[in-house]
């Protein structure tokens, strides 16, 4: 911390040196030639240098500029104008406004700068009102809804709940399907960390930390044509993010900015429970069960739980209909930022320097689930000459987060889950006393009290982020720019988990019911880790541009060399059987020293490419990329690798005659490969310390043991012959303008391919692995993403637009190798005997297919039974026919602004796929369920349902003698495993929100440039399938993100959030 | 000048392509030893562990309940599978990984290193561990990858008949007795930590007089089971895991670990077909005879007493007190370091009586009775005199008494060989009770029909597995089943392993 403090300084001392020079101080207005308005955020750049500024809301601009220099003054829908300086001190321009409104800029790969008309590919730039007009903590988050192509999977609603995007569906069967992201053209180290029980997922780095008020812009680079020149990390797609630089304030050279807010979180979605039933089993009474297989509620007077010191306790047998709801509590968040940005007077230093500060509270009660986290940023460049640019940026973040943990057992969410529904939630607050312990708990069957769980149990994560840049831009002659730039990224975190010690010795318990809450006795633990990780990144950059024929041909290239290094390492530790029973979490607690463990890894990567783009006439644009590889992952002697791309695109409008119907039409295709390297030692046989496995977790033996120590073969086995994976993708679009920019369409096919999948390949344990490393497989994406901007309205004063989006991706595995048991691997699994349910990457099919155990059915589709009249389930797994994909995702975006007020809203819609939900499955575990009132719990004999034999069923599902129960766990209603699929189809008001900005003669009365409300409700509504009446399905578990489109196990309903925010500008 | 141009250029390249080949050199785990490091000592505990706690956790606790010698505990459900006779592809998974990827590939390896070696001590230690995990295979699935397995070419290793690894076994186990000799320093061992190739050689040829009796009645073996106990030179000890565990996580006896940690669910307790034969009542329901190793084996239940459960349920609360209540039920008696039984001198000696059977049935007779001594000395109890009176060695129908015998003297320790030695020899045989005859299912226990030393069809039983049948075999291992292509269709639940046909 100190180090990075005096290294801030330092830069800052640095930067703020200001070298005065022989220039004239040029100010002036930049207007719209047809209204007169001023036009904000103009560019103004003295041509042939890097040196500019960009215009003030009004429109107002200082630039210094060589006496006889020329500045170019451009402008989002302007046409490009040239003024020669002259020795004039104020220049005003009057910009005509671009029929062609595509002009716009966009940050292509490598940091360079392209106007969006002349791109062979589709890039989908969200601006920073976007960004920060959703709200949300994590701003990725923030492209929900938003662009076509890219699904955003939010883990949940937990505060810090890490957030993955794929773009243009899942390529890669085992490694990640993550974009690579790129901050101000350094790559970023994207982190996230698992829970205790590895089914939740927690960011500690990367875009988490970057406060959405700090980003002026996201592009999102899709296809591989796109993203060759980033190379291997990014075969998924780039997203690219600018951040804000220094900018000239209103009447001022700088600008101080303050955004904050309040959020109130509350649970949006619950499970549907019967209120019918309460506690016991097999329908009678029997004060200790969890769940709700009891007899009738009735209203009378009833005793619960264990007899303790001669007491008992009693209620009132009947539904307490929102015992499950009363114990959340509504979470306050806050968010603050303050951005200071300016130029110095001759406008050669630019400087940003903002600090922003989030603290989520999430709905459990008190102060148990929490996100916090602090970040600041400084971002500076120098103009030292015509000829040099100094420039950096710094970022620290910092984060902590407290996770309540959803695993199966003494969690919150199973306590609640499995509560008996006639019994109250909230009375159970007072830990003091002992029938709200473990010591007297209602049911000693797993689970306790959800509120003794939230004080005992404990997972926090600390990290820190340093990241950024140094960047020195050369131009030893007009049309070359030589830039070195300096990447770095240092992440760390510690963890500490704490479980705590049950101990009970019934001394108290005069009956205890059946099954006594000693039990529930569990060998606490602490578990301590700490990680770093590091990232280095060096770009060398050559940039050359220059015309041809009059200007007709453009051409540019670019040629560099990227050198990385990414490494890691971590170390663990363990400890069980506390001495203090639980809040005492320290390593020295442990009277076991059970386990001591480290990890690391080192990765190096370089890469040599180059660029031609070629453009003629402004109307054709042609782009050529080459780039080769070499890894450190891959073979000694294989690990050098190549591959191109090519993109094409013709503004055919230019050979149209000029109408106002269709004023601009471009079409474009592009082919692109990019290789991607494998995982960290992957590529040889290793040992590893011996242990072994029991039945249940945690019962298998550790070594050291008894004082020996032993190691054994790996379960994986490396592959000295791996190869990269390629992918190669080709794409064609149009984007057309209707009406000058009422109507635009923005329209793309793809085509993406993955070859050669590196995976570790799951094989018969007989081979003597239980996995081997290989390349194999094929996956293909095929899809179409529409993009239909609309603003139905425009009046002086009041503006509608209305945007939709919508994509639809194919995905489908082309082969997976022979010998496979009917070509396919798992993905994921829910185990647990005969409703286990797996989903599979098979070939033939997309991937994410689920198999589970079905009933058996006879030839005329009835169900066989057993002679106690319960389906009989296959011995074997069969594909359901169901897939987690989408069949399609679409979002759309609308806002109304009137005068200073802007009303918009963003729905998402999702079509198709299902997903495993474990609460689902819990809901009819435990009777809780509303599904458990099938036949008001009557005896029933399964419908349409034979003996093996073939002869009719007679035989009734009883509720006395756990038929009831057997029915639904052990045969899913009648339907297996299959009964724990639910639809994933939703559509979603993701964000609606209601802006005020303050009229600008009150503002500047204040002497304020800028005063704006909001006031918003995020995830305000969602719809979802008829059959899911039990989880938001955007919720996942387990980390990786194809992995988590498996489902969800215990997870934390999710949460539609409040908020007000306010934005002031001096 | 050009020519040192291209000189210096020359060097450059060079330079930097032999620095690029190290730079890029790195992909080696800091964490994990190469195979050129690692030596047989540094393995072979690991390989012990791994066969330590599947046979002392997962295949005694399927065993016993698949023989019934366990029961399920009132108020959980882990097992009530097992004790319907039920048995999944996904439940036996994680052990057969365990046998294949941590026992036998290891195993192999060991054998590999030590025949290079010239040190046959080792190699015959490896291979008789590798004999007695392939045995369990087989005696679970009937069959299982043996020729093509652990080639790591074949990712689809084919299956071999249960007959064909057994004689594949027996020749190994043969091979390797043959370079053996005895007094010679061997591997560093858990199961004989001081031990020399001499306790391996009793060792391999106790596994091997397992291996050949469990196939005599498929396989005219006769002859080499003459000659393998006409040597006699078999365990004179127990041969078990002991003194390798202590009160600690990850550090516990197995069974223990599973079962009786805290934390755990607890799910085992004694059968009532066990307790019923263990204590023998007359007529009026008085207690005649009390076998003195019950007590070792189980601990008494809240009031004192010896109650069983009934296979096939976990009771109701609707039960008549004891079966109300998991108090009421008796406990294995397992502490933290309770040893893991692999094999005894009891059941050498039941095999011993089993051979001499045909032949001498006075010295089958002798055998029975040095076998009940074994087994009773094991225990740390007396009273052989008493057992044998109550539990004689019947010459017309040796399998009755040895079955019947050998499913008592097993129950403490060795479950899983009590469900194989029961399936193949046919005894305890079922009686004329059923499970659903005890227990009404919902407020009626009558256990006064059990008839002492016989089995009974479960209250619930599988429906797959018929009524007084046992379960014959299990389902292939789902990682095989969805992994390999080669593996069979599943011949259903009451196809008899080769050696019970």
């Amino acid at each position: 911390m100190k180090k990075a403090k005096l290294f801030f300084s330092a830069l800052f001392v640095l930067l703020a040196v200001t070298l005065h020079a022989q220039n004239l101080r040029v100010s002036g207005v930049v207007r719209d030639a047809q209204t007169g308005e001023g036009v904000p955020f103009a560019s103004i750049v003295v041509k042939g240098t890097m040196n500019g500024v960009s215009s003030d809301a009004d429109g107002n601009y200082t630039i210094s500029a060589p006496v006889n220099g020329t500045i170019v003054f451009s402008a989002m829908g302007y046409v490009t104008q040239e003024i020669p300086a002259n020795g004039q001190t104020t220049i005003n321009v009057s910009l005509v406004p671009d029929a062609e409104t595509l002009s716009e800029v966009v940050v292509t790969a490598m940091g360079i700068s392209r106007s969006e008309k002349t791109l062979g590919y589709a890039a989908t730039t969200v601006k920073s009102d976007d960004i920060v007009g959703a709200h949300t903590t994590n701003a990725i988050s923030s492209l929900s809804g938003k662009v076509a192509g890219v699904q955003v999977l939010a883990t949940s609603s937990d505060p810090g709940a890490s957030t993955n995007i794929v773009i243009r569906g899942f390529s890669s069967i085992s490694g990640s399907n993550q974009p690579l992201y790129v901050v101000d053209g350094v790559p970023l180290t994207n982190s996230s960390i698992s829970s205790a029980s590895g089914e939740k997922s927690t960011a500690i780095a990367g875009i988490a930390n970057i406060p959405a008020e700090s980003i002026e812009s996201m592009t999102i680079l899709k296809g591989a044509a796109a993203t060759a020149l980033y190379g291997s990390r990014a075969a998924n797609g780039v997203v690219i993010v600018t951040t804000k630089t220094g900018k000239k304030g209103e009447n001022r050279n700088f600008t101080i900015e303050y955004s904050g807010g309040l959020q109130l979180r509350q649970v949006a979605m619950f499970p549907e429970m019967q209120n019918a039933w309460g506690q016991g089993w097999n329908g009678t009474q029997t004060f200790i069960e969890n769940g709700s297989w009891g007899p009738k509620l009735d209203g009378s007077t009833q005793v619960y739980g264990p007899i303790w010191n001669h007491q008992q306790r009693i209620h009132e047998y009947s539904a307490k209909v929102k015992n499950i709801e009363e114990f959340f509590e509504l979470g306050i968040s806050q968010n603050h930022n303050v951005a200071f940005s300016g130029l110095s007077q001759d406008g050669r230093t630019s400087y940003y320097l903002s600090y922003g500060r989030n603290s989520d509270n999430g709905i459990m009660p008190g102060d148990h689930d929490v996100y916090k986290r602090n970040a600041l940023a400084f971002r500076g460049s120098f103009d030292a000459t015509n000829w040099l640019r100094l420039s950096s940026s710094v970022n620290f973040s910092q984060s902590l987060s407290k996770v309540v943990d959803t695993d199966q057992g003494t969690s919150v969410i199973d306590g609640l889950y499995e509560f008996p529904r006639d019994i109250s939630v909230v009375d159970l607050k007072d830990l003091s006393n002992p029938f709200n312990t473990p010591e007297a708990y209602l049911t000693p069957y797993g689970i306790t009290n959800p509120y003794w769980a939230l004080e005992n149990n404990y997972d926090h994560t600390n990290s820190q982020q340093i990241n950024g840049k140094v960047q020195v831009d050369i131009k030893p002659w007009k049309n070359l720019t030589l830039t070195y730039r300096m990447g770095f990224d240092y992440i760390n975190y510690d963890r500490k988990i704490g479980y705590p010690q049950i101990t009970l010795d019934d001394a108290l318990i005069n009956d205890n019911m059946g099954y006594a809450p000693s039990h529930m006795n569990q060998d606490g633990w602490v578990a301590a880790a700490f990680g770093k990780s590091h990232e280095t990144n060096h770009d060398f950059l050559a940039n050359y541009n220059q015309a041809f024929f009059d200007d007709k041909l453009d051409v540019t290239v670019v040629a560099g060399v990227n050198i990385n290094e990414r490494g890691s390492s971590s170390m663990s530790g363990q400890t069980s059987k506390l001495t203090f029973d639980t809040g005492f979490w320290d390593l020295s607690n442990g009277a076991d020293k059970t386990s001591i463990s480290e990890s690391a890894s080192l990765r190096r990567l370089t890469g040599v490419f180059a660029d031609v783009t070629l453009g003629w006439a402004d109307e054709v644009f042609l782009e050529m990329t080459a780039r080769n590889d070499w890894s450190s992952t891959l073979p000694v002697g294989a690990n050098s690798y190549f591959y191109p791309g090519a993109t094409l695109s013709w503004i055919f409008t230019n050979r149209l005659p000029k109408n106002d119907v269709l004023t601009f039409g471009k079409i474009r295709a592009a082919y692109g490969k990019t290789g991607n390297d494998a995982g960290v030692y992957r590529t040889s046989v290793t040992y590893t310390q011996a242990y072994t496995n029991g039945y249940y977790s945690g019962s298998g033996l550790t070594f050291p043991l008894n004082g020996v120590n032993a190691f054994i073969a790996a379960a994986s086995k490396g592959s000295a012959s791996l190869r990269p994976e390629m992918t190669s993708e080709f794409e064609v679009g149009a984007n057309l303008q209707f009406f000058n920019g009422r109507i635009g369409l923005d329209a793309t096919y793809y085509s993406r391919r993955t070859d050669d999948q590196i995976f570790s390949l799951p094989v018969d344990p007989a081979t003597g692995y239980t996995s081997m490393v290989m390349n194999f497989g094929t996956v293909t994406n095929k899809g179409v993403e529409l993009l239909l901007t609309t603003t139905p309205v425009q009046t002086r004063d009041f503006r509608w637009d209305l945007n939709f989006n919508w994509s639809k991706n194919n995905n489908l595995v082309v082969s997976l190798p022979e010998g496979l048991d009917g070509g396919k691997v798992a993905l994921g699994s829910f185990s647990a005997g005969n409703d286990a349910v797996y989903v599979y990457a098979q070939e033939g099919l997309p991937m994410g297919e689920f198999y589970t155990y079905v009933p058996q059915r006879n030839e005329k589709g009835q169900l066989i039974v057993g002679s106690d009249g319960q389906p009989l389930i296959e011995t074997e797994v069969s594909d359901v026919k169901k897939n987690f994909q989408s069949k399609w995702t679409g979002g759309i975006n609308t806002s109304l602004s009137w005068k200073g007020i802007t009303l918009s809203a963003v729905l998402d819609v999702r079509y198709g796929g299902y997903m495993f939900s474990r609460t689902k499955n819990l809901m009819q575990f435990t009777g809780n369920g509303i599904v458990t009132t099938y036949n008001d719990r009557r005896p029933f004999v399964v419908p349409d349902s034979v003996y093996a034999d073939g002869s009719e069923n007679i035989s009734p599902i009883f509720l006395y003698d756990q038929g009831f129960q057997n029915y639904f766990n052990n045969a899913g209603a009648g339907l297996g495993g299959e009964f724990y699929l639910i639809d994933r189809s939703f559509a979603k008001l993701r964000n609606i929100s209601l802006t005020w900005d303050m009229p600008k003669k009150w503002v500047n009365a204040a002497w304020l440039s800028g005063v704006s409300f909001t006031a918003y409700c995020n995830n305000a509504f969602t719809w979802t399938a008829s059959d899911n009446r039990y989880i938001d399905p955007e919720t996942t578990s387990y980390s990786g993100d194809l992995r988590a489109q498996f489902g969800e196990l215990y997870s934390n309903p999710a949460c539609r959030i409040w908020g007000f925010g306010v934005n002031v500008k001096f | 000048m050009k020519k040192i141009l291209y000189f210096v250029s020359a060097v450059v390249i060079t330079l930097s392509a032999a620095s690029c080949e190290k730079y890029f050199d790195i992909n080696y785990d800091p964490n994990l030893p190469a195979s050129e490091n690692i030596t047989n000592d540094m393995i072979f505990p690991g390989i012990e562990a791994a066969l330590a706690t599947s046979y002392g956790d997962f295949y005694r606790i399927t065993g016993g309940y698949f023989s019934e010698q366990y029961s399920h505990l009132f108020g959980t459900s882990n097992y009530l599978d097992y004790s319907q006779f039920e048995m999944s592809a996904t439940r036996s998974n994680t052990h057969y990984i365990q046998l294949f990827q941590k026992v036998l590939v290891n195993a192999k390896t060991v054998s590999e290193k030590a025949q290079a070696e010239e040190d046959w001590g080792t190699n015959l230690a490896a291979i008789a561990l590798r004999a007695f995990a392939y045995q369990i295979l087989v005696d679970c699935y009937g069959e299982i990858p043996y020729t093509d397995a652990l080639d790591d070419t074949i990712l689809t290793p084919a299956y071999d008949d249960g007959k064909t690894v057994y004689q594949g076994i027996i020749a190994e186990l043969d091979e390797a007795l043959s370079k053996a000799s005895a007094g010679q320093k061997t591997v560093k061992s858990l199961l004989y930590p001081n031990g020399t190739s001499s306790d391996w050689i009793r060792f391999a040829k106790s596994v091997k007089l397992k291996i050949l009796s469990r196939m005599s009645g498929a396989v005219d073996v006769s002859s080499q089971l003459g000659s393998l106990i006409s040597e006699g030179d078999f365990i004179t000890k127990d041969a078990q895991f002991a003194g390798c565990w202590s009160n600690a996580d990850g550090q516990y006896s197995p069974f223990y670990s599973e079962e009786f940690r805290p934390g755990m669910q607890y799910n085992v307790c004694a059968n009532l077909a066990l307790i019923g034969t263990m204590i023998l009542k007359d007529a009026e329901g008085d207690v005649v005879y009390t076998d003195p190793r019950l007590a070792k084996y189980f601990a008494t239940n809240n009031q004192g007493a010896y109650i069983g459960g009934i296979s096939g349920t976990n009771f109701a609360t609707t039960a008549p007190a004891p079966y109300n209540n998991a108090a009421g039920f008796c406990r294995p008696n397992v502490t933290p370091t309770t040893p893991v039984a692999v094999l005894s001198v009891a059941e050498v000696e039941f095999f011993i009586a089993e051979y001499y059977a045909k032949s001498s049935p006075a010295q089958a007779a002798e055998h029975y009775a040095k076998a009940i001594e074994a087994s009773f000395a094991s225990n740390g109890v007396e009273g052989v005199d008493e057992y044998l009176a109550q539990w004689p060695f019947d010459g017309a129908n040796p399998a009755k008494s040895i079955g019947i015998a050998k499913w008592v003297a097993l129950a403490g320790s060795n479950n899983f060989e009590s469900w194989c030695e029961v399936r193949r020899l046919g005894y305890p045989a079922f009686g004329s009770v059923k499970g659903s005859d005890m227990w009404n299912g919902s407020n009626a226990v009558d256990i006064s029909k059990y008839e002492a030393g016989t089995l009974y069809t479960p209250y619930k039983r599988f429906d797959q597995v018929g009524d007084n049948t046992l379960i014959a075999r299990w389902p292939y291992a789902n990682s095989s089943q969805t992994r390999n292509k080669s593996c069979p269709e599943f011949p259903g639940y009451t196809a008899k392993v080769f050696w019970a046909k």
